[in-house]
């Protein structure tokens, strides 16, 4: 009985370990997904002049798993809600971020970005993209460090709490 | 008008939705300027609210409200067409725009602040040039044609219906048809949104879009061995070198112009070699004329050598 109980102790607090080391560990690599995705969209506005609603339709084809979501909501704010580009675009980020482990430096910089997409011509858009890029570049370093620091970290934390625990009730 | 309406703002729905149906009908040009009223026109005429209420005043938000919108939030599928000046939306409607002009080196490089815009209502008469089929077709061919009038008197409206009639033929009188080209430098014969015809056009046409009409007729005359060749508004040095190796290489052209009267035009310097040399074997005047409350159209057929060969005043609109 005793050895069930601190088994099952043991195994909770390492999956929380685990989930709260997952958090560093998505970060930077959801970052990098949405710099592709801006890579890409800069790609169909500079050679290809699509508009923004046929690139989300697109890219929500194209992309993997979490950023894809942003780009069928966004796709679905357009076309079912009528909503203005602007609008659409930061009602879908306030939607998509709670479902991933970025932060908010990384939101306020995609943010900004939406409030400039479609409004300026392909050789502005190019620079808007341009500068969104360059920081979450820095943002990526940023959540790269704090992965190496912490992932492991939390990992063996949770590990540790278990035993810990276990010695306390035994 | 239902095209329209998603496009602009909900003060100017409003009114449009409660315009009496007659003028509904009528309604020609949608007025927007920035800080200034809402401006309609009506048959021909500035429409002025029977009931006294006001015109909403179109905001500067607004008008960047607007122009996103024509853009489908994207303005940078919009450089050509802000180089240009207008946008033809789905359903053949033209928005021609104006505001402040970036230059570079003189040229114009684009509008940057688009503040004034006139959305004007394409209407396609269906059997507006029946009337003139019997001076325009002879011995089983069209006859070389040119359209004269001012602006605003139905010159493409009536030369949109010709390339209707020419591709589909007219089977009753036993009229075939016939491959039609139609070079659409202004988008408005076709109104073509992507290159795909907004308006009835038959089911010959091939259409050049926005392309210039010198190279375009030369391209058609090339690629697409047209039997009848439709353009708009000629009128510059190239053009009428252009029209006179399509008329030498056998191909039929109907073509408009700017002009008030035959008289006139003979004299534009590019013009008048196409008449000298006889090429055109009709001449179809257009004028506008006001019938108490109602606008008509007054047309006027010479043949080759610019005599009259008859006056015909119809009502329509």
């Amino acid at each position: 009985m005793k050895l069930i109980g601190s088994l099952i102790i043991l195994f909770a607090s390492t999956a929380i370990g685990i989930l709260l080391a997952r958090q560093y560990r998505d970060r930077p690599r959801e970052i990098r997904q949405w710099r592709s995705a801006l890579q890409s969209i800069e790609a169909e506005i500079v050679y290809g002049r699509v508009p923004v609603d046929q690139m989300a339709v697109d890219l929500s084809k194209q992309l993997p798993a979490p950023i894809k979501t942003f780009f069928q909501l966004l796709t679905q704010h357009l076309k079912r809600d009528k909503q203005t580009l602007q609008s659409a675009w930061s009602d879908s980020i306030e939607r998509f971020w709670p479902m991933t482990s970025m932060k908010r430096p990384e939101k306020e910089i995609v943010l900004q970005f939406g409030s400039t997409l479609g409004t300026e011509d392909a050789e502005n858009q190019k620079k808007h993209i341009q500068l969104a890029l360059s920081h979450l570049e820095r943002e990526e370093t940023d959540a790269r460090q704090s992965q190496k620091a912490n992932e492991k970290l939390f990992r063996s934390i949770g590990f540790l709490t278990g035993i810990l625990f276990i010695l306390l009730f035994i | 008008m239902d095209q329209i309406l998603p496009y602009l703002p909900e003060s100017v729905q409003q009114i449009l939705l409660h315009l009496p149906e007659k003028d509904q009908q009528m309604l020609e040009e949608i007025r927007c300027r920035t800080e200034r009223p809402l401006e309609l026109i009506v048959a021909g005429q500035k429409w002025v609210p029977t009931d006294h209420t006001t015109m909403p005043v179109f905001q500067k938000e607004q008008a960047k409200q607007l122009l996103q919108k024509i853009g489908n939030y994207s303005i940078y599928t919009l450089e050509e067409e802000l180089k240009r000046g207008y946008v033809t939306i789905p359903g053949g409607h033209r928005i021609g725009l104006s505001g402040r002009v970036l230059t570079e080196q003189g040229r114009v490089l684009r509008l940057r602040d688009v503040t004034f815009f006139n959305i004007r209502l394409a209407k396609q008469k269906i059997g507006a040039a029946l009337p003139l089929v019997p001076y325009l077709y002879n011995r089983q061919r069209w006859l070389n044609t040119l359209l004269i009038g001012a602006p605003q008197t139905g010159k493409t409206t009536m030369l949109r219906d010709i390339a209707r009639l020419i591709s589909e033929g007219i089977p009753e009188r036993y009229i075939s048809s016939r491959k039609t080209a139609i070079v659409d430098e202004r988008s408005e014969i076709a109104g073509c949104v992507e290159g795909v015809p907004q308006n009835r056009l038959g089911m010959r046409t091939d259409v050049m879009d926005a392309c210039p009409k010198a190279e375009g007729m030369m391209m058609m005359i090339r690629s697409m061995s047209p039997e009848v060749m439709v353009v708009d508004e000629i009128g510059g040095k190239d053009d009428t070198a252009a029209l006179f190796e399509a008329l030498n290489a056998g191909v039929t052209v109907m073509a408009t112009a700017h002009g008030f009267t035959f008289e006139q035009l003979s004299h534009r310097p590019s013009i008048k070699p196409l008449i000298d040399a006889q090429l055109f074997d009709r001449y179809v005047i257009l004028s506008r004329r006001h019938y108490s409350n109602k606008t008509g159209c007054r047309i006027i057929i010479l043949d080759q050598l610019g005599r009259k060969m008859t006056a015909t005043e119809g009502i329509w609109q």
